[in-house]
């Protein structure tokens, strides 16, 4: 990528200024790591808007039942905070699984969501929790579900030549009934783009015999993280048996319908591992929320 | 092209300096300020040969803009360590351990390493692992690197992390 | 397995030329390009085992055409062997220099003189010795250089066009590994948890950069048997980086690995060492894959073992 100019400012206002100022030939960057390599190698941009000076954007807190995350928190920052171990292990767990040490320092969750790879590990995690993201612009501050802001055929709704990704906020979960999990599969353990990435959310009944409600989310397999809408439409109000599990994982199946890819296999193994991967998950998630399982210890 | 003024720490010197805005700090580092112990392995955030640390954290300087080092500490393998006469623990340990082959890795793979025993005395195998898993290496195996580790954290254990910081 | 060492039916040969100075130091010039793998030690070795200096008395001057003679590129496992012998002949000549004035100085036969530890001892009457450095100053007395070239080419012959025999290499090194392995047999992901080696060297003339090449090895060969794929589309490599050619990283050693180093003298060998550069790599591949079709009871005949190729098998023998 090659730039004429690089601005640092100091404030959100400051950022928007610039930004209006380019009439859409400047961007937002934060860390980078999506942008300064070999696949963006020949687009020329004007300016670069660099926000990651605005302290007030990094944060990770809980209030109340609120927990927030500042757009700028990197992988690493999720991946390490308390809150986040103690509240949803799972995000921390997904955190950890981007890239390498090196990118998960400089790398943001912001950044995660705007560029909208569709198998990108935090924003995955952070959809099974169904949260809500704060955007601003010059026309000032709107909200809307994370989940509605990805373009259908691929991207983010989010213009980075004319908004900023703020904080992103979801509820708390009770883990007496409700949790969630993280997995991915790889060519390699670490530090490789995932064959197949999935994370999901449940939360059982007082008397936990059912499930209330579920969220499973896996990528890649279409152009944005997928919702598996049907499987879990299924699951709503039944209960979780190996049995219910089994079909649910057919369902996925076709929910998730994965095309043949040179890098990451064929369609038919792709959707093989689709099942596998869902069976897995909502045994995963239902053994976390039985045995009210919290902070991430590394490998749940 | 507008050329940016940047002022930051090279291994506890202060550098000034111009730069245009498009430069990573890999280029920074080896065309400009002639420090060519960080190596170009791939151009792209995959191999980690480029590992430098920014106020005690690894990133890969390739894909790293230089103006986002203004006002903050930058060490690269030059800054370890004084020479031969003086190796940084982690530098002698690799040596004694026989973790060093064609060494294009090496810089990058100590400076991972240093970033993690600043952060965690006492790391695990696990840990160990996991702080150098974007280092590439094919000449090893790592085997010896990681053993290389755990001889210099224990050497380090009773050490302050190295004073100049910013952390 | 077994790998021949040098170039295969070919000369290869590679010289060394050696000069020992009036302060003891030796200067040893080598073509042999150290890439890593740890030659210039091993030569610098093998000159001081052979003069009795100490270690960091032998300078190596390695890989560079304004100075250093020809020894052939570092590929072919050959380098230990063949400019390892190189520099021991030059040394050994140099040996011989310094054995005659030696002798004439003891007053003892040709024969009866070991070099240790920078002194010349009578091999029957140790308290009779004396110092390398008077040696080699009596030496330049007398107008003699401590100076010498060796070379060294294995002997091979070419293949015969009619019988298609002949002698391909000097010597073989010799491998066994072992691997295990665990599949899972929904994802199709293989993990090796134990990988053994075992390899005739020779003589160990390093031990440590023995074990780095055999590690170094052992993690390729894994690489080649799970990940590593070429892919091509249309004749153009589509995946020409790191973010598609995939290569481990540390976390997918094995939580064991063991080297185990077996020293079955080679004759022509420098104190009897052969080569491993390339014997390192070989057996791993087929061993993690053998390991795998141990597992699962099917075989697979090219690499890498992908889990998708693992899935796919599994299901056509279900059918």
């Amino acid at each position: 990528m090659s730039f004429g100019k690089y601005y640092t400012p100091l404030s959100v206002e400051e950022a928007i200024d610039i930004l209006n100022e380019y009439e859409g030939k400047a961007r937002v960057v934060a860390g980078g790591t999506d942008l300064f390599i070999e696949d963006t190698a020949n687009t020329k941009i004007d300016a670069m808007v660099d926000i990651s000076m605005i302290k007030e954007l990094r944060f990770i807190s809980k209030e109340d039942r609120l927990i927030r995350i500042g757009a700028l928190s990197t992988h690493t920052d999720i991946a390490d905070s308390d809150t986040i171990k103690n509240e949803c292990h799972f995000l921390s767990k997904a955190a950890s699984a981007v890239g390498s040490v090196q990118i998960r320092n400089v790398g943001t969750v912001g950044g995660n969501i705007v560029n909208a790879q569709p198998a990108a590990d935090t924003a995955l995690a952070l959809l099974a929790l169904n949260p809500c993201i704060t955007i601003v612009s010059e026309k000032g501050k709107r909200n809307m579900l994370m989940s509605d802001s990805y373009r259908l055929n691929g991207g983010s709704l989010i213009d980075p030549t004319r908004e900023i990704l703020l904080d992103i906020a979801f509820k708390s979960m009770d883990h007496h009934f409700e949790n969630g999990a993280f997995m991915r599969l790889g060519k390699r353990k670490a530090m490789v783009l995932p064959v197949l990435n999935s994370s999901a959310y449940m939360r059982l009944n007082k008397d936990k015999s059912s499930i209330e409600d579920v969220r499973i989310v896996m990528a890649p397999c279409s152009r944005i993280p997928l919702r598996l809408r049907n499987t879990e439409n299924y699951l709503i109000n039944g209960g979780h048996s190996e049995d219910i599990f089994i079909e649910a994982s057919k369902l996925a199946m076709d929910d998730a319908n994965p095309r043949n890819s040179c890098f990451r296999g064929s369609s038919s193994y792709r959707k093989h591992l689709v099942g596998v991967m869902v069976f897995r998950i909502l045994n995963q998630v239902l053994n976390n929320i039985v045995n009210e399982v919290l902070p991430f210890n590394g490998t749940n | 092209m507008e050329q940016i003024k940047l002022e930051f720490y090279l291994n506890n010197t202060p550098i000034s300096i111009e730069v245009p805005p498009d430069f990573m700090l890999l280029d920074l580092l080896r065309e400009k300020l002639m420090q060519t112990g960080t190596k170009r392995g791939c151009g792209n955030g995959e191999c980690g040969a480029c590992t430098v640390l920014i106020d005690g954290e690894a990133v890969n300087s390739c894909i790293y803009p230089a103006v986002k080092v203004n006002q903050r500490h930058v060490l690269t393998i030059e800054g370890l360590g004084k020479e031969e006469e003086e190796p940084h623990p982690l530098q002698e340990a690799f040596l004694e351990e026989g973790a060093v082959q064609c060494g294009f890795c090496t810089p990058g793979m100590i400076l991972s390493s240093h970033a993690l025993l600043i952060k965690n005395k006492k790391p695990s195998e696990e840990d160990i692992k996991d702080a150098i898993a974007g280092n590439l290496c094919r000449c090893t195996g790592y085997i010896k690197i990681i053993k290389a580790i755990k001889k210099a954290s224990i050497a380090t254990q009773d050490q302050n992390s190295n004073g100049y910081l910013k952390i | 397995m077994f790998y021949g060492i040098g170039y295969t039916g070919l000369p290869n040969p590679s010289g060394a030329n050696l000069e020992l100075l009036e302060d003891g130091t030796a200067l040893l010039y080598t073509g042999c390009a150290d890439i890593g793998q740890g030659s210039d030690t091993v030569l610098a070795q093998i000159v001081s085992e052979e003069l009795g200096l100490n270690f960091n008395k032998v300078l190596v001057v390695s890989a560079d055409t304004g100075r250093t003679p020809n020894s052939g590129p570092t590929s072919a496992s050959r380098q230990t062997f063949i400019s390892g012998n190189a520099a021991l002949n030059a040394a050994k000549s140099i040996r011989a220099i310094l054995n005659e004035k030696a002798s004439a100085l003891l007053e003892v036969n040709v024969g009866d003189l070991i070099f240790k530890e920078e002194k010349i001892y009578v091999k029957i009457d140790p308290d009779k010795h004396i110092s390398l450095l008077e040696v080699i100053k009596a030496c330049n007395q007398d107008g003699i250089l401590t100076f010498s070239t060796g070379w060294f080419n294995p002997d091979t012959t070419s293949i015969d066009i009619e019988t298609g025999e002949g002698k391909p290499y000097a010597t073989y090194a010799y491998a066994t590994q072992y691997a295990e392995v665990e599949v899972d047999t929904d994802t199709g992901e293989v993990k090796v948890n134990k990988l053994i080696a075992a390899h005739d060297v020779g003589k160990a003339i390093n031990v440590q950069l023995v074990e780095s090449q055999v590690e170094g090895g052992c993690i390729m060969g894994l690489g080649y048997a799970l990940m590593e794929e070429l892919i091509l589309e249309k004749g153009i490599i589509a995946n020409p980086n790191f973010k598609n050619y995939i290569i481990p990283t540390a976390h997918d050693i094995p939580s064991i690995i063991s080297v185990n180093i077996v020293e079955d003298l080679e004759k022509s060998g420098p104190f009897g060492a052969k080569g491993v550069g390339e014997p390192a790599l070989i057996p791993t591949t087929p061993a993690v894959i053998n390991a795998i079709s141990n597992a699962l009871g099917i075989r697979f005949y090219d690499c890498p073992v992908t889990p998708e190729k693992i899935i796919n098998a599994l299901h056509n023998c279900l059918d």
